[in-house]
C-alpha cells in the first residue's frame, strides 16, 4: 500500500467516513459560491457596487483598522480602530444584556409561575409583550433614551427578558403538582420548593428559552443598532450601506453571522447538552 | 432558532356542554376566561394612567391611554390607519406566500434525498444566521428603498424556518409506511404524494406558523428601515415627529395583530392539521 | 366546536366520532370571517362612491374624457398623508381650506378616489 492509502485510511479512522463525506458534501456550496463570487469579479457580470471583489472585502477589514495606533489601543477602544470598536461594542452589549436579562427573566418567570393565580394574571401580559417583537420597541426606546447605546441595550434586554420570563413561567407551570406536594409533605419549605422542584423542573424550558432568546436578542440588537445606535456592527453595516461601501457591508454581514454561529455552536448548544441532555430531561436523537 | 414557546396548541379540554351538545362559549373564543382578560386589561390601563399622570412630560414620554385612544380615532377618521394597516398586511401575505411557496418544495427536495440535504444543510444554516435584518443593507444597495426590498427581506426571513421544518417533517415519516408503500409497488411520485407529504403535514403546519411569525417581524423592521408606508413606518415617523401617542398606538396594533393572527389562524391551523394528519403523538 | 351532535350527522353514515368538515376548521372560519369583513369594507366603498361625485362631474365623466380636473374635499383639512395620496393620481394645483385641486386625473382614478371613506365630495374644477 502506498503512502497515500495509509494517510487516507488513518484520516478515515480518525474522523469517521460519514463525517468526512458530510463535510466534503457540505462544503461544495460554499466553494461554488466563492467561485461564482470570484468569477463575477473577474468577468464583471455585475458591477462592483453590487457585488464587491473578494479581495476588497478582506482588505476592508484592514482599511477600517488602519488608523489604529497599536494593539493595545484596540482593547482600549480607541476611536480610530473602527472595526474592532464596532465588534467590541456589539459583543459587550450582548454580554451585558445576557448578564442582566437572563437572571432577571428566570427569577421573575419562576416567581410568576409559582403562584397559579398570579400566573393566570401574568400570562396574557407575557403573551402580549412577546408579540410586540423587540424591533417594534425601538422607536419608543429612542423616545425614552435617545439614540445611543442605552437604546440598543434596552432593546436586547427587553427581548431576552420577556421571552425568558414566558418560558420560565410556562416551565414552572408545567411541573407536575405531585412533586410540589411530595416535597411539602416531607417538610420542605419554599426554598426547597424553588431549588429542588421548580428550578430543575423548569430547566428544559429555561435552557431552550435561553438559546431562543439569545438568537432573537442578537437579531434585535443588530436592528436596534441600525435604527437607533451610534456604534456596533448593525450601525456599521447600515451607515456603510448609505455610503454605498458594499465591501464593508459584506464584511459586517459575514462577521455578524460568524459571531452568531460561533456563539450558538460553542456556547449555547453545549450549554444545552451539558445541562438538560446530560441530566436526561429531554431526549434528542443526535 | 425561533422555537415554540412551549404552549400546548389545541382546543380547551373542557368544553361546556348543554344537553350533551357542545356549546361555543366566550372561553373557547379567547382561550382564557373572559373575566380574566378583562381584569388584566383594566389593571394595565389603570397602572398606565397612573404612571402617565405622575411623570413630568407625559405627551412625550408616556401618553395616557386616553391620548392614545384619541390619536387612534383621529387616525381612523382620516383614513390613515386602515391604509397603513392594509399595506402592512398585504406585504405580509405576499411575502409569506412566496416564502412558503419556495420553502416547502425546497424542504421536500432536501428531505427526500439525503445527499442533497448533506450538500445544502450547512449553507442553509449559514444563511439563516445571517438574519433578514443583516441582509437588509445589502439588498438596499441593490434595489434601493423600495417595496421590492422589503418583500425580498420578508421572503428571505420566512424561507428558512419552513424549509427546515419540512425537511425534519419528511425525515420523521416512519420507515414502515415508506416500506409498505414500496412493497405495493409505488413509484417515486406516489411515495411523495401519498406518504411523505401527508406525513410531513404537521411539521409543515408548525413551520408555516414559525415562518409567518418571522415574516411579521421582518415586515415591521423592513418598513422602518426602508421607509415604506405601513405600521412599522408609522411608529418610526411617530418617534421622529414626537408623536409618542402614535408610537404607542402602533405598538399596540402590532401586538394585537400578531396575537389575533397567531391564536385564531396559525395555531388552529397547526392544531387542526395535526388532529387530521398527525401520525406522531406530540 | 360549534353546536354539533356527538354521534351521527346523517342517516347513512354511522360513526361515533364527530365528522370533520373542512369549512368547520377554526382557521378556515377565521379566513372566511376576515374575507367577509374586507368584502364589506370594499362594498361600502363601491356603494357610496358615486354619491360623492357631484352631478357636474358625473356629466363630465360620462363624456369619457382622457383627463379631468377635479376639486376634492375631504371631511377635514388634508394632511401630508392625503396630499401624497392625491399626488399619486394627478398633479396638485393648490388647496383652499379643505378643498384640494387636482389636475389631469384619469376618470378611473376619479372613481377610485371617490370610494375612499374619508372624502366628502369630488367636484369638477372650475374653468378648463
Amino acid at each position: 500500500m502506498s503512502i497515500i492509502d495509509n494517510v487516507w485510511i488513518s484520516i478515515q479512522r480518525r474522523f469517521g467516513r460519514q463525517r468526512i463525506r458530510k463535510f466534503a458534501l457540505g462544503s461544495i456550496p460554499f466553494i461554488v459560491l466563492i467561485g461564482v463570487w470570484q468569477a463575477n469579479s473577474t468577468f464583471g457580470w455585475l458591477p462592483p457596487v453590487f457585488i464587491p471583489e473578494l479581495g476588497a472585502v478582506w482588505e476592508a477589514a484592514f482599511t477600517l483598522q488602519e488608523d489604529c495606533p497599536s494593539t493595545g489601543a484596540i482593547f482600549a477602544m480607541h476611536n480610530d480602530c473602527l472595526l474592532t470598536n464596532h465588534i467590541f461594542s456589539s459583543i459587550s452589549r450582548v454580554a451585558l444584556a445576557a448578564l442582566i436579562g437572563l437572571p432577571l427573566g428566570i427569577f421573575f418567570g419562576i416567581l410568576a409561575g409559582m403562584n397559579r393565580t398570579v400566573s393566570r394574571f401574568l400570562e396574557p401580559i407575557g403573551v402580549f409583550a412577546n408579540s410586540i417583537s423587540g424591533i417594534a420597541w425601538i422607536p419608543l426606546a429612542i423616545v425614552w433614551f435617545g439614540v445611543g447605546w442605552m437604546t440598543t441595550l434596552f432593546i436586547m434586554l427587553n427581548t431576552i427578558f420577556w421571552l425568558l420570563f414566558f418560558n420560565a413561567m410556562l416551565g414552572v407551570r408545567g411541573v407536575s403538582k405531585v412533586y410540589e406536594q411530595s416535597v411539602l409533605t416531607m417538610g420542605g419549605n419554599r426554598w426547597h420548593l424553588i431549588f429542588q422542584v421548580y428550578l430543575p423542573g423548569a430547566m428544559p424550558s429555561i435552557i431552550a428559552g435561553i438559546r431562543m432568546s439569545m438568537g432573537f436578542g442578537w437579531r434585535a440588537l443588530i436592528a436596534a443598532e441600525m435604527i437607533g445606535g451610534t456604534s456596533g456592527l448593525g450601525f456599521m453595516i447600515f451607515t456603510s450601506a448609505q455610503d454605498f461601501k458594499i465591501e464593508e457591508v459584506f464584511l459586517g454581514v459575514i462577521l455578524i453571522s460568524l459571531i452568531w454561529i460561533a456563539t450558538d455552536r460553542y456556547l449555547l448548544a453545549p450549554l444545552e447538552k451539558w445541562t438538560i441532555h446530560r441530566w436526561g430531561m429531554v431526549w434528542k436523537p443526535e | 432558532m425561533g422555537g415554540r414557546e412551549g404552549e400546548r396548541a389545541g382546543p380547551e379540554p373542557n368544553m361546556r356542554t348543554r344537553d350533551g351538545r357542545k356549546v361555543l362559549t366566550a372561553r373557547d373564543l379567547l382561550g382564557v376566561p373572559v373575566i380574566n382578560l378583562v381584569l388584566v386589561i383594566v389593571c394595565l390601563i389603570a397602572v398606565w394612567s397612573v404612571i402617565s399622570a405622575t411623570i413630568e412630560n407625559p405627551d412625550r414620554y408616556l401618553p395616557s391611554p386616553l391620548a392614545v385612544a384619541i390619536s387612534s380615532i383621529d387616525m381612523i377618521e382620516k383614513g390613515v390607519l386602515p391604509s397603513y394597516f392594509g399595506d402592512t398586511l398585504i406585504r405580509l401575505v405576499i411575502g409569506s406566500i412566496i416564502g412558503l411557496a419556495v420553502g416547502i418544495p425546497f424542504g421536500l427536495l432536501l428531505g427526500i434525498n439525503r445527499t442533497v440535504s448533506d450538500i445544502f444543510y450547512p449553507i442553509m444554516n449559514f444563511f439563516q444566521s445571517v438574519s433578514g435584518i443583516a441582509i437588509f443593507p445589502i439588498i438596499v444597495i441593490w434595489w434601493g428603498n423600495s417595496d421590492q426590498t422589503v418583500l425580498a427581506v420578508i421572503v428571505y426571513t420566512s424561507f428558512f424556518p419552513i424549509a427546515f421544518s419540512v425537511l425534519s417533517g419528511v425525515r420523521e415519516v416512519p420507515m414502515q409506511y415508506l416500506n409498505a408503500v414500496r412493497t405495493m409497488g409505488a413509484s417515486r411520485y406516489r411515495i411523495i404524494r401519498d406518504v411523505l407529504i401527508p406525513g410531513a403535514l404537521p411539521h409543515i403546519a408548525t413551520g408555516a406558523r414559525l415562518s409567518i411569525g418571522f415574516a411579521w417581524r421582518a415586515v415591521i423592521a423592513g418598513e422602518m428601515l426602508a421607509g415604506r408606508e405601513g405600521l412599522g413606518w408609522m411608529i418610526f415617523t411617530g418617534q421622529d415627529a414626537d408623536l409618542t401617542a402614535q408610537v404607542i398606538l402602533g405598538m399596540i396594533m402590532i401586538g394585537v395583530t400578531w396575537i389575533v393572527l397567531d391564536h385564531y389562524l396559525l395555531r388552529p391551523f397547526e392544531a387542526d392539521t395535526i388532529e387530521r394528519w398527525g401520525l406522531i403523538q406530540r | 366546536m360549534m353546536a354539533d351532535a356527538a354521534p351521527v350527522t346523517s342517516p347513512d353514515i354511522n360513526t361515533t366520532f364527530r365528522i370533520r368538515r373542512w369549512y368547520r376548521r377554526r382557521d378556515v372560519l377565521f379566513i372566511i370571517i376576515v374575507t367577509a369583513i374586507v368584502a364589506v369594507y370594499y362594498a361600502y366603498g363601491y356603494a357610496t362612491g358615486p354619491g360623492r361625485i357631484t352631478a357636474d362631474l358625473h356629466a363630465a365623466l360620462d363624456a369619457d374624457p382622457k383627463r379631468v380636473n377635479i376639486v376634492i374635499t375631504p371631511k377635514f383639512a388634508p394632511e401630508q398623508f392625503h396630499m401624497a395620496v392625491f399626488q399619486e393620481y394627478g398633479a396638485m394645483r393648490g388647496t383652499e381650506g379643505m378643498a384640494a385641486t387636482l389636475y389631469r386625473v384619469k376618470p378611473a382614478d376619479v372613481r377610485r378616489l371617490s370610494r375612499r371613506y374619508w372624502i366628502e365630495k369630488i367636484d369638477l374644477a372650475p374653468g378648463k
